[in-house]
């Protein structure tokens, strides 16, 4: 059974034939099935948020396909109405905020869907709720009046009530603080729950590496890694590309492996770090008490 | 999402490239006079051959150019049509009580000629000189002002600056159109209402974004005690090059020679 988003030997050219010339997407094949998440790791400019324009029809494929939901995203008709089944969460999300209140703001895209007033009223108190800001007051002050990490709710928000059935999140987390986080694991865990689709493009493998099972890692447009985060972590040559991206634990485990002790390297939990220091310590001490 | 914006500064080592803003500011504003003054069809089309020549020695992207002059045609259309209906001559065409006349056909084409040489000229200006360059050599321009206690220095901050960023500015509509999109805006839909409120999603966050960078950026000059002082060292790295002797006799000799040609062969 085909995934609900099919890439498929991607190419994107940005301002082609001019001395400015950028190859931001090269060849890249990738596809996720219904219910998954998917985490979109790489450094800057790697083609992240290229890639991903591409899956709500911002992007039409130059060379090579995109199937999202079923829809060929290279037909502009069709391309046109990808945003309803694809949601896309800019990067910096709060830039884009323009009504005079928070209720019109998150109402915006499900009034874009021509959903009835009652309907576009249920929905946007859900997902006022959903990012934790359900205060009624708050859906009638100004934006301009809350803090960034307040505005940036608010935009996820406007996202969430348009329901979209893949979620895409680029680089929801940048600058917000653990309560920031926490709501938005929170919302990812939902929709985990509820079997829906989410990717989100994150900085740091750590993050991801604590949410999901699948990841994926694009360096200078090229995909280098697409699986899961167990076989991740049996390819130390992709991971030592990334030394400051891994989790603590991992960047340990790692040194003591650097250093020739005997440890076991592909662990995916702090827990199971702990577990194998202990080891290793009592090994050692065993060698102590008794030298060979 | 075209990545390269019209009248954005093109990295190049050609000779227009090279030329000293204050060479390429003069050519422009002779070149400028003489489509002003001269209605000959013969020079204006001599002037446009010319423009495309330049472009294609200094290696901009001529196709690009075309492409987005293609993009003012309604504009240039509706100059046609107001030249062809309100100038007064031998009907060629009745609708009603107005009629379009032969004179104002080849008035309307003459200024549409006119048009597109004064747009060449201001694309190349702007395409092969960098903005701190330009402001500069306008700065240049300006000093006689400053003796009559003008603040050109300000003026010129205010230029340099803006030139820094509109291109941010371009870059930052595109993120914001494209996000108000993916809510469903629609900015390319045939009723002019939705159109308008659509465009309004972007302009909104636009200006507040710019007027909070605007803040910013006063700030930011306060506290290193910015004061409108002439700025020595630009001005003097300046200098006219034997190319730009070469470049400022050949468009005076083009200028000289051609108006008067031209308004004589009437
Ligand atoms: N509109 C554009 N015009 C030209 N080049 C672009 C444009 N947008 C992106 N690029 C270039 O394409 C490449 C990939 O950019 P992209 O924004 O997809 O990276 P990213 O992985 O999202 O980076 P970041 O982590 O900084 O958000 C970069 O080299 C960038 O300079
Ligand atoms: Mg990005």
């Amino acid at each position: 059974m085909p995934g609900v988003i099919e890439i498929d030997h991607l190419f994107h050219t940005y301002a082609k034939g001019s001395p400015y010339e950028v190859e931001a997407l090269k060849d890249i094949a990738l596809s996720v099935d219904q219910g998954e998440f998917l985490g979109l790791f790489g450094p800057n400019g790697s083609g992240k948020s290229t890639l991903i324009q591409h899956l709500n029809g911002l992007i039409r494929p130059q060379k090579g396909s995109v199937t999202v939901c079923g829809i060929d995203a290279s037909n502009p008709k069709l391309s046109r109405d990808l945003w309803k089944n694809a949601g896309l969460v800019f990067q910096y999300p709060e830039h884009q905020i323009f009504q005079i209140s928070v209720y019109d703001e998150v109402a915006y895209g499900p009034r874009n869907l021509k959903l009835p007033e009652a309907t576009v009223k249920e929905r946007v108190y859900e997902a006022l709720q959903q990012v934790g800001l359900i205060q009624e007051n708050i859906a009638h002050l100004p934006p301009v009046t809350l803090s960034g990490g307040m505005r940036r709710r608010v935009a996820i928000a406007g996202m969430l009530a348009i329901q979209p059935e893949i979620l895409i999140l680029d680089e929801p987390m940048a600058g917000l603080d653990s309560a920031g986080r926490n709501m938005i694991l929170d919302i990812i865990k939902k929709r985990q729950e509820k079997h829906e689709t989410t990717v989100m493009i994150s900085h740091s493998l750590k993050e991801i590496m604590t949410i999901t099972d699948k990841i994926a890692i694009l360096d200078s447009g090229c995909l280098v890694f697409n699986g899961k985060v167990k076989d991740l972590l049996n390819k130390p040559e992709v991971l030592a590309q990334y030394p400051f991206d891994l989790p603590e634990y991992l960047q340990i485990v790692y040194e003591f492996a650097d250093k020739g002790f005997d440890i076991k390297t592909n662990i995916s939990s702090i827990r199971e770090a702990g577990e194998e220091i202990i080891k290793l310590q009592k090994e050692l001490e065993q060698l102590r008490i008794s030298p060979a | 999402m075209g990545g390269m914006k019209l009248g954005q500064y093109i990295y190049g080592d050609s000779m227009v490239h090279k030329l000293d803003p204050r060479t390429k500011i003069i050519c422009c504003t002779l070149a400028v006079i003489s489509v002003m003054v001269s209605i000959n069809w013969y020079y204006l089309f001599f002037l446009l051959l010319l423009m495309v020549a330049i472009i294609i020695s200094s290696r901009l992207n001529l196709k690009f150019i075309l492409k987005s002059m293609y993009q003012i045609k309604t504009f240039l259309l509706i100059t046609l049509l107001f030249q062809a209906f309100l100038t007064p001559g031998q009907a060629v065409l009745t609708i009603g009580t107005i009629s379009m006349t032969r004179e104002g056909l080849i008035l309307g084409s003459i200024n549409i000629l006119r048009l597109i040489i004064l747009f060449m000229c201001s694309l190349i200006l702007l395409m092969t000189t960098t903005p701190m360059k330009l402001s500069t050599g306008i700065e240049y321009f300006l000093q006689p002002l400053g003796k009559l206690n003008m603040p050109v220095h300000n003026f010129t901050t205010i230029l340099s600056i803006s030139f820094r960023f509109l291109p941010t500015l371009f870059e930052e509509a595109t993120i914001i159109k494209n996000a108000q999109k993916s809510r469903g805006s629609e900015f390319d839909s045939p009723q002019l209402m939705v159109k308008i409120k659509s465009y309004a999603a972007v302009v909104i966050p636009l200006f507040e974004a710019s007027l909070s960078r605007a803040a910013d950026l006063g700030e930011a000059m306060d506290s290193r005690c910015y004061t409108s002082h002439p700025n020595q060292l630009r001005m003097n790295s300046l200098k006219m090059k034997g190319q730009d002797v070469l470049a400022l006799l050949f468009v005076s000799v083009i200028v000289l020679a051609g108006v008067p040609i031209s308004i004589l062969m009437k």
